[in-house]
């Protein structure tokens, strides 16, 4: 017992010190440009590399019901050609300037990145300009892209065990919403789309005024800001985006479903519970409280599924926060088909104690160190940071969060983390999808 | 002008202006001045326990991360599995601390502890903030020196392996690339096998101290030091810290040799796949030889993200996949490629086609263009420099060529030796490693995909487990009913020993390489049990002769005697009526069960297979034969298939057979004759 407190012991005299070292702070310039289009300047020379992330506010919630998949489309048709740039050139010229390139969209956002050496910084500018508002939207772009994302689907979805997880839980957590669907689309969707769809989905969202750039890295400011005016500055603006208001009715019953699921060899369980918009006070509570029950061996759910009662081989939290809901999704992957119902039991069990006795000072002060060691961490490397102050742009509309944020997780209090999990986790109303694998043999 | 058509022009005017989207971009921008790439500082130094420490200082934040490498891994195991379970158990347990109290304290910090094995060593990660640095040496050390490996945490640890074991049947990835992997080394080398739900049950605490003892060595290893500390500062604090973690007798770093499987197509049934998982696998060279180079700049070619071929023709031309996948390893003994694609089920056969004839093919015959090199290699020592942003990077270079035995100076000349690669240089590491005929391609797929394969040639099933599908069920008949049943059809006992000659001429067709080549061939047995058999196939002649005792074979090439194995199964050949006789001659005959209308049984000797045979069985005639031979390219499939039966004095013999192999087939067509002539004794040996 001595080692115990004396840990306990370490861990609250860490916190009453309050030794809360902060990461080095961040330094950024910002500019708007007449056609809207946010720039943000971070100057970081460790290295001879440059970073670019344009984050569009656009992502699957934004699309027709009808016509899904279309951000995600969009995402793999920026690669294609441009009034400058011709067909598979983007990232020959960005691989010849010994660069990399990347893109990513979710249900909220499509941002793009490039990361060059330094000398190089104009090329990912000339490129996102020239593709901002001048895309050849184009067949033979678009029926290459339909192959490859259909095939993106396969791997991603119908190939993997598990692979329409997201799908079914999205569909249950927030129907009637943008959030309803799944990013990368419906098979019948990505058949139908036309050249016009894609035009107007581009005309729509695809404006100065509904994106921010960001440029990272090793450069001299007073020259980018020449280039970003040179590229940008004459690209109209587009018109005020009208965006549908998403409207999250209060989950109504408890769902529970067996998938029956050929590619999985051991059963999966998730439960999905409503949770914390992005950047709501709620939100910091959860991801602390997430981090006790799910972060590390000495969390409470691996201890107690995993090691003590050893019915699974992971047992996961993970909160899911969108720019306008959230969720919190329990992953729990039982070591057997025998374990089912005891896995679920004891997960019931974990959520009931937490609810009614809330955490411990220790294991909030352990939640908040892995919060700030990974604050530190994760503040590394150009691109990175590049996409932190893009993100905190697009749903903050605050970049200096990126230096701030650490502050909201620290003022969480006991009482807070208890209030959260009565409010979030002391319900029925939850999304239970119990994937069983079906043996070869049937 | 009135008003309002003023108003209307100024409105069309207006309109035209806000949809003109064309702004002046100009060129493409070219570079500015390059900033000169200077080499990042490092220091080496040696702890008074042997440890080798690399240390490079980092100040952007306020942290520290290690690596330490210790050779070993899998590789070296004397138990399989050893490695992996004494990395996954170190951690759970010191004489002071129990696996809770470790992790309390680790996640406490938000740290981070971990060890983890590979093949060819095993490695001890950590990070924490600057400020913690104290506790997490002082974790690392009591781990390190203290462990007490619980056989209660064994047992959990187990359970949790032995799932994901089951998990990773689910992965079509993973299948392929265990599979390539076991194709190139052999099912049980080390450097290919995989842990078995039998494997580890039978791992004991005793195997894991033993691994622990013979590796967990300072003086075998190296440790990378990163963070914001003062060089000469944290090497006094780790001699001080470390100091308890004591040198070893060095083991001596051994591996078996790979005993590559026979070459051909290698599909693993997955029931339910909407995707093949296509791999291609060559074993290629050792880190420090000379083609290594040539070989990796060839595998980039190939498949280097955006850049390579696998992305530019099987995702943007034929939009078959969405992610090419793979690369050329870099193992310090051993290295392999093993590259490919995940594609959707009805062009598994297009996409072979295409890296067959787009890709391989085309390096093969004409080399990689000027402008792919130069693509190539901009991107790669682009990426190179453009790495060493992250300074973990340098780190992990700097321990990788330590441990291969590299000189730490050769990662300054990376880009030079990079860029030296000529296309000619691809071309000859095509040719000479990555030849599809010299390695193996790999199919993870549904059932249905398996007949598109059959085209490029044998295909060998295997199921989850990599153990082979045999499709078999259940044949009751023993292997004495079997040999008794076969005997009879051929025309019973008695019959098959009434003859004095047999005697049995044929018209042999041999297709190799879309050309056929017409020959003849002629087979003499005698009951005294001597042998002449002849192929002539006019641009090549090969004729056996065994005269009871010593066998020989006279080609174009000259004269052999027989020897040892050889001599013994020709031995066997010279008897007409071997497969009925297969005990008298040593052999021994397991059914395996029934495929189709056809008895599957084993031919072995001891252990050893020697051929497989399938008996029609409602006739019991012998109707295919396979066995493997041991050839220059590696072990090949020899299947050969027998019919049209006919009764030749009471004697039941097959008058077609049909051989394939993966580099020829031939068809010969028999007429017999029994005791219709005598021959001398000099037919059977070799002219004096």
């Amino acid at each position: 017992m001595t080692k115990i407190l004396s840990i306990s012991a370490l861990l609250v005299f860490l916190s009453a010190v309050g030794l809360f070292a902060q990461a080095n702070e961040i330094k950024f310039e910002q500019e708007t440009l007449d056609n809207g289009l946010v720039v943000i300047y971070n100057l970081d020379r460790s290295a001879p590399v440059v970073s670019t992330v344009v984050h569009y506010k656009v992502g699957s919630k934004d699309e027709n019901p009808e016509k899904t998949g279309f951000a995600h489309f969009f995402e793999h048709l920026m690669f294609e050609s441009t009034a400058e740039i011709p067909r598979s050139s983007i990232d020959k010229y960005i691989n010849q300037a010994g660069g990399t390139l990347n893109a990513h969209t979710s249900m909220d956002e499509t941002v793009y990145k490039f990361t060059v050496p330094a000398n190089q910084i104009k090329l990912p500018l000339w490129i996102e300009a020239s593709r901002m508002r001048k895309l050849n939207v184009q067949s033979e772009g678009v029926e290459t892209q339909r192959g490859v994302v259909k095939e993106e689907r396969n791997v991603r979805v119908d190939n993997q065990p598990y692979g329409d997880l997201i799908e079914r839980m999205a569909k249950k957590l927030w129907p009637g919403s943008g959030y309803e669907w799944p990013t990368i689309g419906y098979h019948e969707h990505l058949n139908k789309a036309t050249i016009e769809d894609f035009q107007s989905f581009y005309n729509e969202f695809y404006q100065p005024n509904n994106a921010c750039l960001v440029i990272s890295g090793d450069f001299n400011i007073d020259e980018a800001k020449n280039y970003v005016k040179e590229y940008f500055g004459s690209i109209p603006k587009g018109k005020e985006i009208k965006r549908t208001t998403q409207n999250f009715s209060d989950l109504k019953e408890k769902v529970d479903v067996i998938v029956e699921d050929e590619k999985a060899q051991l059963p999966g369980i998730f439960e999905g519970f409503r949770g914390p918009k992005l950047g709501e006070d709620d939100y910091y509570a959860m991801s602390l409280l997430s981090s006790i029950m799910a972060s590390g061996e000495s969390s409470r759910l691996y201890q107690s599924l995993v090691n003590e009662k050893q019915l699974a081989v992971a047992s996961q939290m993970i909160p899911f926060s969108l720019q306008y809901s959230g969720a919190l999704i329990f992953v729990n992957i039982p070591n057997s088909a025998e374990n089912v119902e005891a896995t679920k039991n004891a997960l019931n069990e974990e959520l009931s104690k937490v609810v009614k006795n809330g955490v411990t000072q220790e294991e909030l002060t352990k939640a908040k160190n892995i919060v700030e060691a990974s604050s530190v961490m994760s503040n590394k490397n150009t691109l990175s940071k590049a996409m932190s102050i893009a993100r905190y742009w697009a749903y903050y509309g605050e970049p200096g969060m990126i230096n701030t944020e650490i502050d909201k997780y620290l003022e969480v209090s006991l009482d807070d983390i208890k209030r959260v999990a009565k409010k979030y986790l002391d319900t029925d109303k939850k999304i239970i999808l119990t994937y069983m694998p079906v043996t070869a043999e049937k | 002008m009135n008003k309002m058509i003023k108003l209307l022009v100024v409105a069309i005017i207006f309109s035209q202006f806000a949809i003109a989207q064309d702004y002046k971009l100009g060129e493409k921008p070219e570079p500015l001045e390059s900033k000169k790439f200077e080499f990042p500082a490092y220091k080496e130094a040696t702890l008074d326990n042997g440890l080798r420490v690399f240390v490079i200082e980092d100040h952007e934040q306020p942290m520290l991360s290690f690596n330490i490498l210790m050779p070993g891994g899998d590789a070296l195991e004397s138990k399989k599995d050893a490695a992996g379970f004494a990395a996954a158990l170190i951690m759970k347990g010191t004489k002071t601390k129990s696996a809770f109290d470790i992790s309390k304290v680790l996640d406490g910090l938000g740290a981070n502890l971990s060890v983890s094995n590979s093949t060819e060593f095993t490695r001890v990660s950590g990070s924490s903030i600057i400020k913690h640095k104290e506790v997490l040496f002082d974790m690392l050390v009591d781990v390190m020196t203290n462990p007490t490996f619980p056989k209660e945490e064994l047992d959990k640890i187990k359970v949790q392996a032995k799932a994901g074991i089951k998990s990773e049947k689910g992965d079509p990835g993973s299948l392929a690339s265990n599979m390539s992997k076991k194709a190139l080394f052999g099912l049980d080398h080390p450097y290919a096998s995989v842990s078995t739900e039998e494997t580890v049950d039978a791992i004991t605490v005793e195997d894991i101290k033993k691994y622990y003892k013979d590796f967990y060595l300072p003086n075998s290893s190296s440790m990378v030091i990163v963070g914001d500390f003062k060089t000469d500062d944290i090497i006094k604090e780790l001699n001080k810290k470390l100091a308890t973690w004591k040198k070893g007798d060095l083991v001596k770093l051994e591996i078996p040799a790979p005993k590559p499987m026979p070459k051909g197509i290698y599909f693993i049934e997955r029931k339910g796949s909407v995707q093949s998982a296509v791999r291609y696998a060559n074993m290629t060279v050792p880190f420090n030889d000379a083609d290594y180079m040539n070989i990796n700049v060839a595998s980039h070619v190939i498949n280097s993200s955006f850049a390579g071929r696998m992305f530019k023709i099987i995702r943007e031309k034929h939009s078959y996949t969405y992610s090419p996948t793979g690369g050329h390893s870099s193992n310090r003994f051993y290295n392999y490629s093993i590259f490919g694609s995940d594609v959707r089920n009805d062009v598994t056969d297009s996409t072979i086609i295409s890296i067959n004839d787009e890709i391989l093919g085309d390096l093969y015959k004409n080399g990689p263009s000027k402008e792919e090199m130069e693509t190539i290699k901009q991107f790669r020592i682009g990426q190179f420099y453009l790495s060493f942003e992250s300074s973990g990077f340098l780190g992990s270079l700097i321990q990788s060529y330590d441990f291969k035995g590299v000189p730490i100076r050769m990662i300054k000349e990376y880009p030079n030796q990079y860029d030296k690669v000529s296309a000619l240089d691809v071309q000859k590491a095509v040719t000479k490693y990555l030849n599809p005929a010299d390695g193996y391609v790999i199919v993870v797929g549904d059932p249905s995909v398996k007949e598109q394969l059959e085209k490029f040639g044998t295909v060998f099933t295997y199921d989850t487990d990599y153990k082979p599908a045999t499709g078999l069920t259940s044949a009751s008949i023993d292997a004495d009913d079997l040999l008794e049943n076969y005997t009879k059809a051929l025309g019973g006992e008695d019959e098959l020993k009434d003859y004095d000659v047999i005697q049995a001429t044929g018209i042999v067709s041999m297709s190799a390489s879309g050309q056929n080549l017409p020959g003849k061939t002629e087979m003499i047995y005698t009951k005294t049990g001597k042998m002449y058999r002849l192929v002539d196939l006019n641009v090549y002649k090969s004729e056996e002769l065994y005269n009871g005792t010593t066998g020989w074979e006279i080609s174009t090439s000259g004269t052999i005697m027989k020897e040892g194995n050889d001599l013994k199964s020709m031995k066997f050949d010279a008897d007409p009526f071997k497969y009925a006789n297969a005990v008298k001659h040593g052999y021994n005959l397991q059914v395996k069960g029934k495929k189709g209308n056809q008895v599957v049984a084993e031919m072995k000797e001891g252990d050893k297979l020697i051929e497989t045979l399938y008996f029609n069985s409602e006739s019991y005639l012998l109707e295919k034969v396979e066995m493997l031979q041991d050839t220059p390219r590696g072990s090949l499939l020899v299947v050969v298939n027998y019919s049209d039966y006919k009764d030749v004095d009471g004697m039941k013999l097959p008058t077609v057979s049909k051989t394939e192999t993966p580099m020829f087939n031939m068809e010969t067509t028999y007429e017999y004759k029994v005791n219709a002539m005598t021959f001398p004794d000099s037919k059977f040996e070799p002219a004096k």
